[in-house]
């Protein structure tokens, strides 16, 4: 029911499914399920499914509007597909647009590609990992990236559920983070509300949102110059903290084009694999060749020296001496210097460690702020260390381990897709080709569609094609997104419900739900590897076809099969074995797919019909494959690759004459104020929203048990307030309140809760869904601009500065 | 404690708080009161030798309350397992007793309306077996409430107690109401039976209130909805102030003047208090949070009221 | 003599509600029927708040009081503490709705099972829903049907944080008594002398 894999065992009686529970032999979820995996026949049965292919017959779209919707044969509906893709494909494939969310099943993202069309019109990245994967991937290569739950000790939570109600594997999180708890873990949780994290850590930390970044620097500023603890070995000889660094802000390379490093025995630079090299400066300023150097530590120091905890503290509110006790906890906790012998291998031990996702990043300088937090970790040196900071990976892939250049790991910051060469204009409506480490950036393609002048373009899109996704919801702005999906001449949609997206579809073809499909998969996956097949259990309900195989078919009616098949066997891990690549102009089921993959991993023993009777490969990833996998290679400190593209991209806009921000590619985090920050007297408050466990997304709003709990439980029951703050705005609990920013108002009721920050009202996502109206939808109050989207890794703003009143009172209702 | 600062929760099933009970509301008021005046009509007019009145007591009983219980229960059908656990259930006991009552009552007075083949004996014997269910069939409500543990307002012998004079009260407003409309002479001393009935309920809905603040934080959570919150208008203004106040003071001009409009509307402003007297008990009975919860409470959580 | 019950531990719950919709597809509950649920309880002032989930079911009470107020013997209690509804004779009157201090019973309404989850009923709750009779009360069973077959009940098995604890509590050495014991278990409510066989750890 979410985008990951934990293991179910379902109970079909007479042909219906009765229960789902946990598979007790999946590592993992350990036969656990969160509540949206208990619930998930509801889906399976919800009668408001889309039963058969439909077509909208009334022409009018809009809030309000019954679309007619008339069920048609599959013939007459792929007929209809290929009338609309097929000129598109042969003339200019740009002008589909497709907007897919569909991460089980994330080889079919590829789909647009093959097609031809490079756009990305949905939100994925941008509202949680846009600045988060792309920091992961150039640090150490993976994906996402959790606290080691078997060692740490001291774990501090940064604007993430991690454990406790969302990000990765929520059930088997959750069993993790509460034995590590009752083993004497420390949990100390920084976020402006009372989530479940905060409520179960040791301490609460309320901050200010969208200023995690002034946080992290108070915290180092205190580490480095008041408590002196970091791993200055780790950050020596793991890391290129002592790399020379020249004015440009790149490394500074000697003449033979190597990164340079300062021996301070020899008083001279040298380059890194010198082997004469017997020291390394860490910290210092040298000139190079008639040229001023300093080493990448020393720059950080520079920055770290303006960022006091008591500046800190203005921005963000943390008190200074807060900062400064918990950067002495999370020092003293990393045990600097010791080691851990595991599985006959030494490891440096560090059980202390920052944790962090998206309530922490998904900002305007969002790539600072997820820089900034991962330096705490890297400071400590604990990354991919026993009790540290763990890269996850994305699939069963694994890590893309390969040497990079001056001995560092090779930075993947694109594990979705790979880079999109530089081009002007573009030709993506989102904006990928301008940037060269970032994710897409959906709502930029809103922006696009509608002011195309803006952005150069040289064509119009006409037709978009959702999979699986609901950009009406999901994005920023969903008045613009309307907007946008007004410029579109046809709306296909696959999916199996009418959401507040495909009710402007032209088309609906109906996807089977999780229960009548069949899949293998792996995603995300903490702490285990392997592939788990989710099985058909009960056959399609409804006239429905598996998204899959839609796609094969467009595929084929469009005539790019065969490049489609090209993609499949490469995305599926066939290519490692001829005889699994699929032949070019084949049409394979799904079925038929699954099979070759899992062969593909395992092995021919160990096809569909193995995991169809075993069910899942599934296992612990044991410490080698855990604890510096890339041992050997370096991983940034400074982040030169980001400040060397960043310049690169710059060159390249010179020239078009047109204005792109490229300020963004900082190697090293900083405090400014962001368009959200400082006084706004007009809009005091800010405004922040979250996930919960029973829910995902809009999504399971439509399932009514779940409906029901979040209408009843405290953090989902409506629009939290500060008591004291709602005393100086003279409302009270229950009262009908309006939230205003400068781009849009919602409606709610207030619920008063002495769990929040003051500065801030919080607005679950679950207050709004599939079965409910869009009013009180917290995304309105977003704006999409390029203002407020960092340019640097597609990050959009998810904090809103607001006022709020009553909606009575103020005579607004 | 004011009410204002009480979690009331209604309903909700996910917040710490007071919860109301929202299953005894009009019907099983209604249910009760017609139990309490029919079985007080007929025991009052028993004693005073009015067979009119003990008819009418029993027509209350047999038709009015029993309709109240048919129409609440859930299975109707089903009605008459309730007799089996007489020995740990009050409502068992009471509508064995309502079933007794019924049965001896019209027997008794059978023989008023000529059904001489009676003999004498046996019309006595059922007279005293209908007036021992009358009383049971009086007070068995406030047991009922009294073995309520789970709503503490209701867990105290003050209920029986109060339902027993009730019931007497209402049977005597009642004798007083059908003595004067089928012209026979109204005996004075039931006038100040009445008054001394008023002021006995008066003193005892009083000690309800003032025992409250020895009782448990559920009580006294409740006991503010009644004093200071969302009942307030209901329970003091028409169960206290008309119910008791206004009906004194018209039994008073009834006296007094010997008017029997007085005397009528009395009764009106007498079961009509009586009635919200025990709706708003019902009403604000309050199951306590699952753990006890710091007073006052800041803020949080649905506003005190009586609706969910 | 077993007497089944169960530890609830509010130091691991994180307030995730897996078991409270657990329940409901074990039971196939109706709606608003939640005989497994979790209250949110909140103390003191910001920033000094406290947030504490705290999971609720029956307490299956060994001196239980729907028991005793139930004219019809519907409600009635096993040798092994199981406090159950038989569905076949309660009348409906919700005396013991009233009787329980924990709000742990439910009134089906008869309208209620036609409309079900979606207003009309589907193919789920027609599988579901055979066992339930409108205009009776609902409760949650400790799962015997699991019980009895040697299973743990479904908010137990499926709890993420292993916040519930299942078992013996006339067995000194089974997990729940040791943990009551070590880890000074409280009954919810304890002064109203219902000796609930559900207990609380901090
Ligand atoms: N249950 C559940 N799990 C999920 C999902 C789901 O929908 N439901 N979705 C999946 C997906 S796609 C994603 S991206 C991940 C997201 O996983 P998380 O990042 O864990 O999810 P969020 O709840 O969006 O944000 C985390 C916390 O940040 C807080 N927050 C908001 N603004 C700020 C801020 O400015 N600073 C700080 N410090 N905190 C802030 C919120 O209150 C929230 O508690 O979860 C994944 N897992
Ligand atoms: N206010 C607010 N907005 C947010 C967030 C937030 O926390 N608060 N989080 C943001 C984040 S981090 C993300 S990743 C996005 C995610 O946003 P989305 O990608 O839109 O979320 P999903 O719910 O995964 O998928 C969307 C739709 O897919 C359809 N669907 C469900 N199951 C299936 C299936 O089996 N097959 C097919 N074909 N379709 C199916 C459903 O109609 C569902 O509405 O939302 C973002 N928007
Ligand atoms: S965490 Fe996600 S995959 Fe696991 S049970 Fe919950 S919804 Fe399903
Ligand atoms: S499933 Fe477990 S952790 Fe989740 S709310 Fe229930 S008891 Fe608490
Ligand atoms: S908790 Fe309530 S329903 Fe359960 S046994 Fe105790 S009194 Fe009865
Ligand atoms: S509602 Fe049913 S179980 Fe409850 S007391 Fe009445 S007859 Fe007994
Ligand atoms: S024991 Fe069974 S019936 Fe009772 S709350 Fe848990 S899952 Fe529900
Ligand atoms: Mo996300």
């Amino acid at each position: 029911m979410c985008l990951h894999g934990c293991g179910i065992r379902v109970h079909v009686v007479d042909g219906i499914v009765t229960k789902i529970e946990g598979d007790p032999t999946n590592p993992d979820n350990l036969g656990k399920l969160c509540p949206k995996g208990n619930v998930g026949m509801l889906r399976l049965y919800d009668p408001k499914r889309v039963k058969a292919p439909m077509v909208r017959t009334n022409p009018r779209k809009g809030p309000g509007e019954d679309p007619g919707w008339k069920e048609i044969s599959w013939d007459e509906a792929m007929d209809l597909v290929t009338q609309k893709l097929e000129p598109i494909r042969k003339t200019d494939p740009r002008k589909l647009v497709v907007a897919s969310g569909d991460f089980q099943r994330i080889f079919n993202w590829a789909w647009p590609a093959a097609f031809g069309s490079p756009h990305f019109f949905s939100t994925v990245g941008q509202y949680c990992g846009a600045a988060y994967h792309p920091i992961n991937g150039i640090t150490d290569t993976s994906f996402a990236a959790v606290n080691d739950y078997e060692y740490c000790k001291y774990w501090l939570q940064v604007g993430a559920g991690d454990g406790f109600s969302s990000h990765l594997h929520l059930s088997g999180s959750a069993k993790r983070m509460a034995d590590a708890r009752m083993n004497g873990m420390r949990v100390v949780t920084v976020e402006p509300r009372m989530s479940p994290a905060a409520a179960k850590a040791d301490e609460w930390v309320p901050i200010r949102p969208g200023t995690d970044r002034a946080f992290a620097l108070g915290l180092m500023h205190s580490l480095v110059f008041e408590h002196k603890l970091y791993d200055a070995e780790f950050l020596r000889h793991r890391t290129n903290a002592p790399y020379l660094i020249g004015p440009s802000g790149t490394y500074a390379l000697s003449p033979g084009g190597k990164a340079m490093v300062w021996d301070p025995a020899a008083g001279r630079a040298r380059e890194w694999d010198d082997p004469e090299v017997s020291e390394l400066a860490l910290e210092g300023r040298y000139e190079v060749d008639g040229v001023e150097c300093a080493t990448g530590f020393q720059l950080f120091l520079d920055v770290l020296e303006r960022h006091t905890p008591e500046r800190m503290e203005e921005i963000c509110t943390v008190p200074a001496a807060t900062m400064r006790r918990l950067a002495y906890e999370l020092g003293d906790a990393a045990h600097i210097g010791e080691t851990i012998v595991i599985e006959g291998k030494e490891y440096p031990y560090r059980p202390a460690a920052v944790n962090y996702y998206r309530g922490a990043v998904a900002h305007k300088d969002g790539g600072q702020d997820s820089m900034a937090l991962k330096m705490v970790n890297t400071l400590l040196g604990n990354i991919d260390v026993p009790g540290g900071h763990l890269g996850v990976p994305l699939d069963l892939r694994g890590f893309f381990i390969e040497p990079g250049e001056h001995g560092m790991l090779k930075p993947q910051p694109h594990i979705l897709h790979p880079p999109v060469p530089f081009k002007f204009p573009a030709d993506s409506l989102q904006m990928m080709e301008w940037f060269p480490l970032g994710m897409d950036a959906g709502h930029v393609a809103v922006d696009a569609v509608l002011n195309p002048e803006r952005y150069r373009l040289d064509y119009t899109p006409e037709v978009l094609l959702t999979y699986h996704s609901n950009p009406v919801w999901n994005m920023p702005a969903p008045d613009k997104v309307r907007r946008a999906l007004e410029k579109f001449s046809y709306i296909i949609s696959i999916d199996v419900v009418v959401n507040p997206t495909t009710e402007w579809a032209d088309l609906i073809l109906p996807d089977h739900t999780y229960l009548e499909s069949t899949l293998a998969v792996s995603l995300e996956p903490p702490v285990v590897k392997g592939l788990a097949l989710r099985q058909a259990v009960v056959p399609p309900l409804y006239d429905t076809r598996d998204a899959t195989e839609i796609l094969i078919d467009i595929a084929e009616r469009c005539g790019f099969l065969d490049v489609w098949n090209g993609f499949l066997s490469f995305l599926l891990g066939l290519t490692v074995r001829d005889d699994l690549v699929l032949a070019p102009d084949r049409k394979y089921s799904n079925e038929e797919l699954i099979d070759r993959m899992c062969r593909a991993a395992y092995g021919d023993d160990h096809g569909l019909e193995w995991f169809k009777a075993n069910g899942h490969m599934v296992t612990k990833r044991n410490a080698s494959e855990t604890y510096l996998p890339y041992d050997g290679l370096r991983i940034p400190f400074y982040y030169e690759t980001i400040k060397a593209a960043g310049i690169e991209l710059k060159e390249r806009f010179e020239g078009t004459g047109y204005e792109w921000d490229t300020t963004g590619y900082v190697p090293l985090p900083a405090w400014s104020d962001g368009p959200i920050h400082g006084d706004d007297p007009d809009y005091p408050l800010y405004a922040i929203t979250f996930k919960t466990a029973e829910t995902n997304f809009a999504e399971t709003m439509s399932i009514p048990v779940i409906s029901d709990l979040t209408k009843g439980a405290a953090q989902t029951r409506g629009i939290l307030l500060n008591p004291a703050t709602a005393r100086r705005y003279g409302l009270a609990d229950g009262d009908p309140i309006e939230v205003e920013s400068r781009f849009g108002r919602l409606e709610g009721s207030a619920a008063l809760t002495e769990g929040l920050h003051p500065d801030v009202v919080a607005v679950a996502n679950a207050l709004t869904g599939n079965g409910r109206k869009l009013g009180a939808h917290f995304n309105t109050l977003l704006p999409s601009e390029l203002e407020y989207t960092d340019l640097f890794s597609g990050a959009l703003e998810s904090v809103a500065r607001v006022q709020v009143r009553h909606r009575v009172k103020e005579g607004v209702a | 404690m004011s009410a204002t600062n009480v979690v009331v929760i209604g309903r909700s099933q996910f917040t710490m708080g007071y919860r109301h009970q929202q299953e005894w509301s009009w019907l099983i008021t209604t249910a009760f009161f017609l139990g309490n005046v029919g079985a007080g009509l007929f025991l009052v007019s028993y004693a005073t030798g009015l067979s009119l009145g003990a008819g009418i007591g029993l027509l209350i009983v047999g038709v009015g309350k029993s309709a109240a219980h048919l129409l609440y229960l859930g299975r109707p059908e089903r009605f008459l397992r309730v007799i089996v656990r007489w020995r740990t259930s009050w409502i068992s006991r009471g509508l064995i007793a309502m079933g007794l009552l019924l049965v001896c009552g019209v027997v008794y007075l059978a023989r008023y309306l000529g059904a001489s083949f009676v003999p004498h004996d046996v019309t006595v014997a059922f007279g005293v077996a209908a007036v021992i269910a009358a009383v049971v069939v009086m007070v068995y409500d406030g047991f009922v409430l009294k073995a309520s543990r789970g709503t503490p307002l209701w867990n105290t012998y003050l209920m029986p107690v109060l339902a027993l004079f009730y019931a007497l009260l209402g049977g005597t407003t009642l004798t007083l109401v059908v003595q004067a409309g089928s012209g026979a002479t109204t005996h004075a001393q039931l006038e100040w039976l009445e008054i001394a009935l008023l002021a006995l309920n008066g003193v005892l809905v009083g000690l309800v209130i003032v025992t409250a603040q020895a009782r448990q934080a559920a009580v006294q959570a409740a006991v503010a909805l009644l004093t200071r919150g969302p009942m307030t208008r209901v329970f003091l203004g028409v169960a206290v102030g008309l119910g008791i106040g206004g009906t004194l003071a018209l039994v008073g001009v009834s006296i007094a003047t010997g008017s029997v409009a007085a005397l009528a509307v009395a009764a009106v402003t007498d079961l009509c208090g009586h009635f919200f007297v025990f709706f708003s008990l019902l009403r604000v009975g309050l199951h306590p949070p699952l753990r006890p919860l710091p007073q006052p409470v800041a803020g949080h959580g649905a506003q005190a009221g009586v609706s969910r | 003599m077993t007497r089944w019950g169960m530890v609830i531990d509010l130091a691991r719950c994180i307030g995730c509600n897996a078991c409270t919709v657990a329940c409901k597809t074990e039971n196939g509950t109706p709606p608003d029927h939640y005989w497994a649920r979790v209250y949110t309880e909140e103390r003191g002032t910001f920033p000094d708040t406290k947030v504490t989930y705290v999971p609720a079911l029956c307490n299956h009470c060994e001196d239980a009081p729907c028991v005793t107020v139930c004219p019809t013997g519907a409600s009635h209690q096993r040798a092994d503490g199981i406090v159950l509804v038989d569905r076949d004779k309660c009348i409906g009157c919700r005396a013991c709705m009233v009787a329980c201090p924990y709000g742990n019973r439910f009134f089906l309404r008869k309208r209620d099972l036609k409309t079900g989850y979606y207003g009309e009923r589907t193919a789920y709750e027609d599988a579901k829903w055979k066992w339930f009779v409108g205009g009776t009360v609902t409760k949650c069973t400790f799962c015997v049907h699991r019980v009895d077959k040697g299973l743990e009940p479904a908010c137990v098995v499926t709890c993420p944080t292993e916040a519930r604890i299942f078992g013996d509590l006339a067995d000194p050495e089974s997990r729940p008594s040791v943990l009551i014991r070590k880890r000074n278990g409280k009954q919810p409510l304890a002064e109203m002398g219902t000796n609930p066989s559900v207990y609380y750890v901090e």
